[in-house]
């Protein structure tokens, strides 16, 4: 068998894969996948990661008003982020606990954090 | 079409791998369904190649895209890594991993490919000679086997392949060069070759 014979039977195996995986199957997959996904924790980022986390979001609590909460509880979140016990809901910009459903605060909570 | 290009409809135009794996890193279900829809069609047909089973290849690529969202936190962003790069090897990995536990099936078992379009002679030779193909790789070492799925259908060159499957070129040319042979031995012997003599 020449190789190029070789490749057209390997090639022909392939575009029946291509017909087969198509974008409906893809995009069945991707949905079945990011509800998995939703019900499943993150890792923890490294520390030095968190660190850096914590360190901004207590350089923006103050433009946010998060300090009429008081220097200790805004403190005490920062760090909480910071050791990855808290973390920051994309959705809402607020601080939350860490792989907890239904806990992540909103902006608008009056509670702050959950720790 | 799903493809390497395609982005989700709202998300920035450009966004690459390592600023969506930054934003699936704190927690968001839209740059990972954008990440998914760049690499889902290359990464299911990928571990559909190499473990030759469509459910399972289905349960692999969602598993490995499941580590990409657990491990995305950790993603090491100062290194140059190409994601890519990684989550093939995942693929690869948890293919041969479930390769290990499959029992081989005869021929006579083996499942035809599904394909929508009307049947006719020549479409129904092709899908005998893709089953023979498809038979005749299910026989081969699985290296071997991953290696030829990972280099014979564009989307990853030598050294790429070589590093997904954590050996060095000249080891990743000779799973080739066996791979072929062996590859060629058992077409020979199942008469796929005479199949395409005739649809030539």
């Amino acid at each position: 068998m020449t190789p190029e014979k070789l490749a057209t039977l390997i090639d022909g195996y392939g575009a029946a894969i291509e017909r087969e995986i198509d974008d409906a199957a893809c995009e069945r997959l991707i949905a079945l996948t990011l509800a998995r996904a939703r019900a499943l924790p993150q890792a923890p980022p490294p520390l030095a990661a968190r660190l850096a986390a914590g360190l901004a979001w207590l350089g923006e609590a103050a433009g946010d008003g998060w300090w009429r909460y008081g220097v200790p509880a805004t403190a005490a979140l920062a760090l909480g982020i910071a050791v990855g016990h808290a973390t920051i809901d994309q959705n809402t910009s607020a601080p939350g606990p860490t792989g907890v459903d239904g806990l992540i605060l909103s902006t608008h909570s009056t509670e702050p954090f959950a720790l | 079409m799903i493809g390497g290009n395609t982005r989700e409809e709202g998300s920035a135009v450009g966004d690459d791998d390592r600023t969506l794996l930054a934003l699936i890193g704190r927690g968001d279900h839209r740059a990972f369904q954008t990440l998914m829809r760049a690499h889902m069609p290359f990464t299911l047909r990928l571990a559909y190649r190499v473990i030759g089973n469509r459910d399972d290849a289905e349960e692999v690529a969602q598993e490995a895209f499941l580590r990409v969202w657990t491990m995305a936190p950790r993603w090491r962003h100062d290194l140059e890594a190409r994601f890519t790069t990684w989550l093939y090897r995942v693929v690869v990995n948890l293919c041969l991993d479930r390769r290990r536990r499959l029992v081989p099936l005869p021929l006579e078992d083996a499942g035809d490919t599904a394909d929508p379009a009307p049947d006719s002679l020549d479409r129904v030779a092709a899908d005998e000679t893709t089953r023979l193909v498809a038979h005749a790789l299910d026989g081969l070492p699985p290296r071997q086997r991953a290696a030829i799925s990972l280099c014979y259908y564009g989307g990853v060159n030598g050294p790429q392949a070589a590093e997904i499957l954590e050996v060095s070129v000249s080891a990743l040319e000779s799973l080739l060069v066996r791979g072929r042979r062996a590859l060629r031995l058992r077409l020979t012997g199942l008469g796929a070759l005479e199949r395409v003599g005739e649809s030539q």
